[in-house]
């Protein structure tokens, strides 16, 4: 069920000062144009940490936010977000939060929605016929994923197993 | 009524959910233009913009050097005007248009600072640190000194989004610089790609595409990349062809607005 208090409104407070470093400081260290999904790591986190249903009202938030202040076509970040935060909610298990988050398997959970959530924008913003599938998979879903969960790895390793978040 | 969805829901929540935020998304994406959104999407991005500004500057260079800002408008005139003499040089090779040459070398160019990048997802999106009151208007070309960057899309009073060339919102007619044969420009969320070019132009490796004075975004010559790579050079009636973009959008920090290029026509001979 969702709680509305300070600890639900923690993750929509840390999204604004997230997406300036997503629009600033991600640029300088991206790699050919290929860049890490910091608010993908933050949607992930709190699905696994709190639940789809959560997630998906999260996602949705962010998405149109993101939307908003970057240019892209209104709801295309929103819709593919909200596809990949879904994918992640399968692994929730309500008893058993840390489970994903404190080792390796949050990187991988964190890979495949990165891939979700890149490939569905692509197809959705800018597919044509003249795209080839497996460049888009390769260049599009794959190393930005690669990058995000390697970012992602370092949250999962450097998370405090009690209370902070 | 409600005896009947209370199961629903508690069973379905989440997929009802998703199908909700999905449609939403759908039909925020079919009234992407809509006056409405755009407003709202000007005084959001605008509010942003100022609220990030401050956090930008702990990351750009500090203090932009007036020689290196004067340097860098001078080369962005010169590449303008090297474009311009090339195209005009291979003209006069097969139509001997110099004597009508009118030399229009004032170029209005307004300074920007690239506050922030969009560069994830396939779409890449600058926003500049100019708006409405510099005389910043959608439609503008925003370019380098290497060539040319994007097209202005939104605008607030401060701040302004730009459409880069790896954006698949912006399409340009764009001309083979030897051989003036004409294509349209277009990012296909991997590549930059010219389609609709005719099998009988000579096109190669390296061969360089600049703006078309026939463009309605862009119509002085400007540079937008060289032939990476034909990709379908056996297949098809039209030539399909990598471009590699002449400006470095991964590492570019500052660009210049072109504010004058709806007014004075270079391309028009009189």
């Amino acid at each position: 069920m969702l709680r509305f208090d300070l600890t639900t409104l923690k993750p929509f407070l840390l999204f604004i000062p997230l997406l300036i470093l997503q629009l600033t400081v991600i640029p300088i260290i991206s790699i050919e144009g290929i860049a890490p999904d910091l608010s993908m790591i933050l949607l992930v986190f709190y699905t696994l940490k709190r639940g789809r249903m959560w997630g998906l009202i999260a996602a949705a938030i962010f998405g149109f936010f993101y939307d908003m202040v970057s240019g892209n076509a209104l709801g295309s970040t929103m819709f593919s977000q909200s596809i990949a935060v879904f994918v992640a909610g399968l692994f929730f298990k309500e008893q058993h939060s840390e489970r994903y988050i404190s080792n390796y398997k949050f990187s991988l959970i964190l890979f495949l929605c990165a891939i979700i959530n890149s490939v569905v924008f692509t197809f959705l913003a800018n597919y044509d016929t003249s795209s080839s599938i497996l460049a888009i998979l390769l260049r599009q879903g794959i190393l930005p994923a690669i990058y995000t969960s390697l970012i992602g790895g370092i949250v999962s390793v450097f998370y405090p197993k009690r209370g902070l978040m | 009524m409600f005896r009947f969805f209370k199961p629903v829901w508690e069973s379905f929540k989440e997929y009802i959910t998703l199908l909700i935020i999905l449609a939403i998304s759908l039909v925020l994406l079919a009234g992407n233009e809509s006056a409405g959104i755009r407003h709202f999407r000007t005084f959001l991005f605008g509010t942003f913009a100022t609220v990030s500004s401050v956090t930008t500057g702990l990351f750009s260079d500090t203090g932009i050097k007036g020689e290196v800002q004067y340097l860098r408008n001078r080369n962005a005139e010169l590449m303008l005007e090297v474009n311009k003499l090339r195209k005009y040089s291979l003209t006069r090779q097969e139509m001997n248009y110099l004597e009508k040459f009118q030399d229009s070398s004032s170029y209005s160019l307004l300074h920007a600072h690239i506050a922030f990048k969009s560069i994830l997802n396939s779409q890449n999106t600058f926003t500049i640190n100019r708006g409405s009151n510099d005389g910043v208007k959608p439609g503008l070309p925003v370019l380098t000194d290497a060539g040319l960057v994007g097209i202005i899309s939104t605008v607030s009073s401060d701040f302004a989004i730009v459409n880069t060339l790896k954006s698949s919102e912006l399409k340009l007619i764009v001309q083979e610089e030897r051989t003036m044969y004409q294509g349209i420009m277009r990012w296909n969320g991997v590549q930059l790609l010219v389609t609709n070019l005719p099998k009988t132009a000579d096109v190669r490796v390296g061969d360089r595409f600049i703006t078309s004075a026939s463009s309605s975004l862009m119509n002085a010559p400007c540079s937008v990349g060289k032939v990476k790579r034909l990709i379908n050079p056996e297949q098809g009636n039209m030539y399909i062809v990598e471009l590699e973009p002449s400006a470095n959008l991964e590492r570019i920090n500052y660009a210049f607005v072109y504010l004058n290029y709806s007014t004075e026509k270079p391309f028009m001979h009189k």
